[in-house]
């Protein structure tokens, strides 16, 4: 029977697509409770969430070949929650990342290996690439739905104990992302491999994300009808200015405390993770215009990008 | 004989929902969708099944407000905050369910709503019937903000973690020991009620204790 066939062809791929991907997947040992996972990206190099590694110390990373090795901190950014692990010798298979984004829709696999036994995956379906992020949020610490943003992939593939800091999966064994459940409270997110990698670079060579700096503090804010139609687009979150630091680029360019920061460079800005991933590209010394609502008005301030 | 009406975009949920209310004789089910009919709702329904962030209860309270009398809204969810904005529109009564909740609950609430008494699940209001009663009750969906302020030092420490920096370097930074860093990281963390560095940085940003 033809649909037999396609059932088995489709359970075999899929299979496949494990076992050419999970040599790229290692054991992260770097907390109290159960392992995690991370991807070997380059031979000695393994890239994980940042928040599975709980110690500094004695943390040690198992590879698919059984190698128990120690590794230690090469950096760490818990913004993005990725932590960059580099390994006592240039070992591991490193993992295959796939060129095209995730589309939604898309069957993907998430794998893990949080227990020597072997890689262990679960499937799903792309559920969104950007979007509402339930956050666990307010006084009592409800659960609530915020919009982001940043660029995640949402996937309803089951993020088993363990499976944070390993890859999201396309049925070609590429990898699609990093998979955490660090960002949204146990939610199934992955973060954009090429985001990723991009990220784990600045963490080798610096030791941590290198961002530019403006010298405020705000929080979110939602934007009314009026301000969004000041605004001119459709935005439904801003970043409410509720200090800046004498001296710093944004007090230099006459940003004062009530502005709500609206975007960036071009860019809209609709909560920090937007904001932070802002500042993550190559704008520090740059003049950069900032979009603020002032009083219900639309205006722009150029800001000289300072490094921290 | 109770009318009502499904708007739940979730096709699983609604037809797990249809299920369910097709099985009881007391209950008539008059319109089923995901979405706010275009040619508006079909009168006398008693009681509107709905939920979700989908769902605009301004645009749900606009469609029903010509009929002669307003039906009672049942919310299916978990998020107590999206309850809000029901309460403020005049509906004939309101009750809230968890989006799991059991066959009988669900049709227990739709016998109770369509007699115009409300329906509450207890996980739902714990805290919530305070703050809708008293004026002066707290918000339960303020922005969180630490019962317990930190200290300078503290924030400063944050800073850095936010900035990737390892507890070695922080002390080295703030010239401090490490034994004093993982003390002060300790503290922020049960005082931001986080459960490791990257929730404490994103509460740390989300409520402006980090510069940007």
């Amino acid at each position: 029977m033809a649909e037999t066939h396609t059932f088995k062809d489709l359970s075999n791929g899929f299979a496949d697509a494990v076992e050419s991907a999970g040599p790229g997947v290692a054991l992260v040992n770097g907390r109290r409770r159960f392992p995690a996972s991370g991807l070997v990206i380059s031979p000695g190099q393994v890239l994980t969430a940042d928040h599975v590694v709980e110690r500094e110390e004695d943390i040690t990373v198992r590879l698919a070949d059984g190698r128990e090795l120690a590794a230690s901190i090469a950096g760490r950014d818990p913004g993005s929650d990725l932590a960059l692990l580099k390994l006592e010798t240039e070992a591991g298979e490193s993992i295959r990342p796939g060129e095209a984004q995730a589309r939604v829709g898309e069957l993907v696999l998430a794998l893990g290996r949080p227990s020597p036994a072997g890689v262990q995956a679960s499937l799903g379906v792309v559920s969104a690439v950007r979007g509402a992020v339930r956050v666990h949020g307010g006084r009592r610490r409800r659960w609530k739905w915020s919009m982001t943003n940043e660029l995640f992939i949402h996937t309803d593939a089951i993020p088993y104990p363990g499976f944070s800091g390993g890859p999201l999966i396309n049925s070609a064994g590429e990898v699609l992302g990093l998979n955490t459940s660090g960002l949204a409270h146990g939610m199934s997110l992955a973060i954009p491999i090429a985001r990723a990698l991009e990220l784990a670079v600045m963490l080798a060579e610096h030791g941590s994300v290198r961002r530019g700096y403006l010298g405020i503090r705000s929080q979110n804010t939602p934007l009314d009808e009026k301000q969004q139609a000041a605004l001119g687009r459709e935005q439904e979150a801003g970043l409410l200015i509720v200090w800046v630091e004498e001296g710093s680029p944004a007090g230099q360019a006459g940003l004062i405390v009530g502005d709500i920061l609206v975007g960036l460079d071009g860019e809209p800005v609709d909560d920090h993770g937007s904001l932070q991933d802002g500042l993550s590209g190559d704008l520090v010394d740059r003049a950069v215009q900032v979009d603020l609502l002032r009083g219900g008005t639309l205006t722009a301030a150029a800001v000289k990008i300072g490094a921290h | 004989m109770a009318r009502i009406a499904l708007l739940v975009p979730g096709t699983v949920l609604r037809r797990g929902l249809e299920a369910v209310f097709n099985e009881d004789p007391a209950i008539e089910i008059v319109y089923s969708n995901g979405s706010i009919p275009e040619s508006g709702y079909p009168g006398g329904v008693d009681v509107l099944v709905t939920g979700g962030p989908e769902i605009d209860p301004r645009l749900v309270f606009e469609g029903v407000s010509g009929s002669s009398r307003p039906p009672a809204v049942l919310l299916l969810g978990d998020d107590t905050g999206a309850l809000r904005p029901w309460l403020a529109l005049p509906f004939r009564a309101i009750g809230a369910l968890p989006a799991g909740a059991a066959e009988g609950a669900l049709v227990a609430a739709i016998a109770a709503l369509s007699e115009g008494l409300a329906v509450w699940h207890p996980d739902l209001i714990d805290g919530r019937v305070a703050w809708m009663t008293d004026p002066d009750a707290e918000d339960p969906d303020r922005p969180f903000e630490p019962v317990d302020p930190l200290t300078e030092r503290e924030i400063e420490v944050l800073q850095l973690l936010a900035r990737g920096y390892a507890n070695k370097r922080v002390a080295l930074e703030l010239s401090i020991s490490e034994h004093t860093v993982k003390f002060h990281v300790s503290s922020i963390y049960g005082k931001l009620s986080a459960g490791n560095r990257t929730e404490a940085v994103r509460i740390g940003l989300q409520t402006g204790l980090i510069t940007i």
